[in-house]
């Protein structure tokens, strides 16, 4: 587990590192802003942030712009969502079955630097997404190679935020006066603090665990509700918040990913300020289907995309549990806020004592999605 | 002809808003928009669009729905929509 958190941290850091050195070359010299730079620069960040798994990036990503063309050559628009709704299709199942059978371990071409032919990770497939959607939809036209590339290889989407490609500027307007910012470095200050707190956080709970081994409850309680969730959503926070202020200066617009979810009075307020890129692809595209039915339904679409976010995140019983749990969470909600009001008779309803309560419940149960998939698991005999 | 056609289906979904959501008539200085308007969040978000569709007597199909996020973009999907029947 400390090996992974590491390999993590260092994919965290090369990841800003490539941000950084792109957005101070675009903003910083004209000549790159011309759109073979910005491939050029593109492909080489995205080389070193995939580093191994750059030939398998580069295949998955070459096999999604011949996909594209494919539907961006009907012109019929029914048959052009429907094409698009096959490649979506496959595209899901080709990431799920890839994240259950390791392919990103086992299509490994043996040559004197081992080299992955295949990486489609939880990023790369979220925007693949919204590429195929957006063009299958008509609502935009299939981009040009060099504009695809430029996107597929932006150094500050690649490990998220998400951009979607009609969110891609079609020009690039440099904003070189931010590097003398002060409002802009504290807004980097602030994102590097995060993503260091929350790495440390991560480190103490190891170390934590290890010094008070004979306090099994207590670490357990730590964990649950402060090194897991709090350390969890400042790293990412962090990282996300340094992307959109790399991406700034470069001339790349990126929407804000967290604020400050935790601490929302209930579970659909924090949800709508957690992640809100990525939680925004999910909703669009899948809490709003009608599945071809007339009606819709509100509890199966919240446990449907709540489960197939835990999906997205891993192909294993945690995080599907995780996202289930998440979903239950939700409809609790919802029937909350459909019948909560018929129950006028409950004290302190509506005091400040009851929004803190209200607060604190959700923070627990939203520890409490993190923390008990593992113990459910454990009951159930699982590993 | 374009102009006064294109009011009254603006008026017409202003007014459908304004039931769906339980908000006054829009106040020009501050449109009805998704996620700044009380109550249209993404659960409202399907109360607005049954509500679009029982007005105009129309099915949105469900990849339009995340583009129907203030008046003017909801006119426009449904001109674009109309127009393909």
């Amino acid at each position: 587990m400390s090996t992974l958190a590491a390999v993590a941290e260092v994919h965290l850091l090369v990841g800003i590192a490539v941000a950084v050195a792109f957005s101070l070359a675009v903003s910083m010299v004209s000549h790159f802003q011309r759109s073979r730079y910005l491939c050029f620069f593109g492909l080489i960040g995205a080389a070193a942030y995939y580093r191994q798994a750059f030939a398998g990036f580069v295949v998955v990503s070459a096999i999604a712009y011949a996909t594209l063309c494919w539907i961006n050559r009907q012109t019929d628009r029914t048959r052009r969502w429907r094409r698009a709704g096959v490649v979506l299709f496959l595209l899901i199942a080709v990431f799920t079955l890839g994240r259950v059978q390791n392919w990103e371990h086992v299509l490994v071409l043996s040559s004197p630097v081992p080299l992955t032919l295949y990486s489609l990770d939880m990023w790369l497939v979220l925007r693949l997404v919204t590429l195929f959607w957006e063009v299958g939809a008509g609502s935009l036209q299939g981009p040009s190679l060099t504009a695809y590339i430029i996107w597929i290889c932006l150094p500050f989407t690649l490990g998220g935020p998400i951009l979607r490609p009609s969110q891609l500027p079609n020009v690039i307007c440099i904003n070189r006066s931010l590097w003398k910012s002060l409002a802009w470095w504290m807004k980097i200050t602030t994102g590097a603090a995060m993503l260091i707190v929350g790495l440390a956080l991560g480190a103490a709970q190891q170390f934590m665990s290890h010094r008070f081994s004979q306090a099994p409850l207590w670490n357990a309680a730590t964990t649950a509700l402060l090194y897991g969730p709090v350390g969890f959503y400042l790293t990412n926070a962090g990282y996300f918040h340094l992307m959109e202020s790399l991406g700034q200066p470069a001339g790349f617009k990126l929407k804000e990913s967290f604020n400050f979810p935790f601490g929302r009075e209930n579970i659909s307020i924090f949800w709508a300020n957690w992640n809100m890129t990525a939680t925004a692809v999910f909703r669009d595209y899948l809490f709003y289907n009608r599945w071809g039915l007339r009606t819709y339904n509100v509890y199966f679409n919240t446990l449907l995309v709540f489960t197939l976010v835990g999906l997205w995140h891993a192909a294993n019983a945690y995080w599907i549990l995780w996202g289930f749990l998440h979903g239950l969470l939700f409809c609790g909600f919802l029937i909350w806020r459909k019948y909560g009001n018929r129950l006028s008779g409950i004290p302190l309803r509506g005091t400040s004592i009851a929004q803190m309560a209200a607060r604190t419940f959700t923070y627990v149960s939203v520890c409490a999605c993190w923390y008990l998939p593992s113990k459910i698991i454990q009951k159930l005999g699982g590993t | 002809m374009t102009n006064s056609s294109e009011r009254t289906i603006e008026q017409r979904v202003q007014d459908v808003l304004a039931r769906a959501l339980g908000i006054l008539v829009a106040d020009p200085s501050a449109p009805p928009r998704m996620g700044s308007t009380p109550g249209w969040d993404s659960l409202g978000h399907m109360t607005v669009v049954m509500a679009l569709e029982n007005e105009f007597h129309t099915t949105l199909p469900s990849y339009r729905l995340p583009e129907l996020i203030d008046v003017a973009s909801i006119v426009k999907v449904l001109q674009s929509e109309q127009s393909t029947l």
